[in-house]
């Protein structure tokens, strides 16, 4: 294992009873910024769960920034900013008493937290409210005041679980600024959990696709966005059942449209546009339309976890606001 | 003002500084909890309605050492509130008397702190909060249970130490030190007794219900049935071995066995057997408290 990684993981698993969280996840990040998707379900919980040595995995090994964190005798914890997706506020404290006390529990001395909770909640906008009590922090800066409890001890690795989560659009943009220009101006490595793909878009070189506990993608962001290009958007007549069935059979995936008539293929290795009207003919359909499908992140996300799984109201709506289906 | 120019205008600074070891982290959440503690006005409600025992116990010592009382009335006095007529020292019963009693205000106390202190770190998610920061299932047992015990140390053991210091700073004579320093041991061996043994109860308690009313009603019927089926119990066998299921008479015994004021062997042997079951219920609390903490991700 490489020890300057950011993240590796070797045949990582874990269950809970007889649900796979995780199955066999090999993974191997650089530092950067990583972007970690998936549904529901999908195993990032628990592989952030793992990383913060929060539960101990059934098999395999993990190391983050250089140490393994299975025989949790490395004090790696320290070098780690964990911004949790819940609302973990202890009752009755002012703002920045609670971010000194994340500070103290990560190992500062009581004074040094406390000066430095002043300074960070400078730096994230809260100054004026870092004496007011945690109830009265609305979700925006609630947020912010997370990220600042996990910056107190300037980690090198920023883990944060849905950083912009119940943020209104003005409340997103001033979270994604403020993480743009940290990132920018102190070369932190982010290691991000979301389901807003423009977070991604915004913030991530690379990603990180889970589905039932296995990876199913991993590089840049460029990269997924560029996988668009072996996707093509298909009107035809006729025997669209033998055309489609035909398409198949050639190794590539068929998915069917909302709108009769329609559907989409994506393409299998050294393919040749002239098999969709070869194929077309030997099944009796005719093409009426062929187009590149417009695909997006979100849409390239549908594709590799298997958006068919979703219930089918809920894959075409969510599809079609994306610009996947098309009126053919 | 523009959030771009906010950002802008306070740049990141990093830090360094050395970080100190992880069992800092229990002196961390003994502190924050009894902040947490002190900022509620109910407490110091509780708190001052606690105290209202000392100071009665406090303007008796005074008043018996310092007023020039005739001596019947003296005596009665003392031997009411279970010190030695002679008034040179405390008696060992007036301490195991005024501790316990001060440890019934006390649970009503923990019933509203178990909520606040360690309820909440289980309903609101601070638990995962505080491993992710590194901290181990033991710093955060011991945090709050040191935490809980000085509650219940701040109504029972300190008071009852300065009751001591005034008997002894009202006494004659210097030798009021040399001679009672057994007393002092008594009561703090008692004080960590009644700590320990009602921190790991709520703590517990308040881990698996979590909300104030259930804690309340759970906590304070552990300290009312047990009694009412001890004494019903005792009174249909004729065995005074059954007031021993009942935990608040099992603390009075456990303070006879630290004062050692046996006025017989049954209450000797009762004594012996009211350690076990304070033992075996604390070490069953701690495996509960401690298994819910570690459950908690």
């Amino acid at each position: 294992m490489d020890s300057t990684s950011l993240l590796e993981t070797v045949d990582l698993s874990h269950s809970f009873g007889d649900v796979h969280a995780l199955r066999q996840v090999d993974l191997s990040l650089v530092p950067g910024n990583v972007a970690l998707l998936g549904n529901n379900g999908a195993g990032k919980s628990t592989l952030i769960k793992i990383l913060l040595s929060l539960i101990q995995p059934k098999q395999g090994q993990v190391r983050i920034l250089g140490h393994d964190i299975v025989s949790g005798r490395n004090p790696v914890w320290r070098r780690i900013g964990y911004m949790p997706e819940t609302r973990p506020l202890v009752p009755l404290l002012k703002g920045y008493e609670y971010v000194a006390l994340s500070g103290e529990l990560y190992g500062m001395a009581a004074k040094s937290a406390r000066r430095r909770a002043h300074e960070i909640l400078n730096y994230v906008g809260l100054e004026e409210l870092r004496y007011r009590k945690l109830d009265e922090y609305s979700t925006g800066n609630v947020q912010r005041l997370k990220l600042a409890a996990a910056l107190v001890h300037d980690p090198e690795l920023l883990i944060l679980d849905e950083p912009t989560g119940g943020l209104d659009p003005t409340g997103r943009t001033r979270m994604l600024r403020l993480l743009q220009d940290l990132l920018r101006s102190t070369g932190k490595s982010l290691l991000m959990c979301t389901h807003l793909f423009s977070d991604v878009e915004d913030l991530c070189q690379d990603v990180v696709i889970l589905h039932q506990g296995r990876v199913r993608f991993y590089g840049p962001v460029s990269e997924l966005r560029n996988r668009v290009s072996d996707r093509y958007q298909l009107g035809a007549t006729g025997e669209l059942d033998a055309f489609a069935e035909a398409l198949r059979q050639t190794g590539g995936q068929v998915e069917r449209g909302k709108t009769n008539g329609t559907l989409y293929f994506t393409v299998p290795h050294s393919w040749r546009n002239a098999r969709f009207f070869e194929l077309a003919e030997s099944s009796g359909a005719v093409i009426t339309s062929l187009k590149m499908a417009e695909e997006d992140l979100q849409a390239s996300f549908f594709r590799l976890t298997d958006a068919e799984d979703l219930p089918a109201e809920e894959t075409s709506t969510s599809q079609r606001a994306h610009g996947v289906f098309h009126a053919g | 003002m523009g959030f771009s120019m906010l950002v802008d205008r306070a740049l990141y600074h990093g830090w360094e500084g050395r970080l100190r070891p992880r069992i800092w982290t229990v002196v961390t959440l003994t502190k924050v909890s009894l902040a947490q503690l002190w900022r509620r006005k109910s407490f110091w409600f509780l708190l001052a309605l606690g105290l209202l025992n000392f100071v009665m116990y406090f303007s008796i010592i005074y008043a018996v050492t310092q007023l020039e009382l005739p001596s019947r009335a003296q005596d009665n006095l003392m031997s009411r509130f279970g010190f030695r007529p002679d008034a040179e020292s405390g008696h060992e019963n007036g301490y195991v008397s005024f501790m316990t009693g001060q440890g019934q205000i006390v649970t009503l106390l923990l019933a509203f702190a178990g909520s606040l202190l360690v309820g909440s770190d289980f309903r609101l998610g601070l638990i995962p909060f505080y491993r992710s920061r590194g901290l181990r299932v033991r710093h955060i047992v011991w945090g709050k249970l040191i935490a809980m015990s000085t509650i219940v140390a701040a109504l029972t053991l300190f008071p009852a130490i300065l009751l001591f210091v005034e008997y002894g700073l009202f006494s004659a004579s210097h030798d009021y030190w040399w001679e009672n320093w057994r007393i002092l041991v008594s009561i703090v061996l008692y004080g960590t007794i009644l700590s320990g043994t009602l921190a790991v109860g709520i703590s517990a308690i308040s881990a698996y219900l979590q909300k104030m009313a259930p804690i309340a009603i759970t906590w304070i019927s552990l300290f009312v049935v047990p009694r009412i089926g001890a004494t019903q119990m005792s009174r249909a066998t004729d065995n005074r071995m059954w007031l021993l299921l009942d935990p608040w008479r099992d603390i009075r015994y456990a303070g006879r066995w630290a004062f050692q004021t046996y006025s017989s062997e049954r209450q000797e042997m009762q004594a012996g057997w009211a350690i076990l079951i304070l033992s075996v219920l604390t070490l069953l609390g701690l495996w509960a408290f401690r298994r819910k903490v570690r459950s908690a991700q």
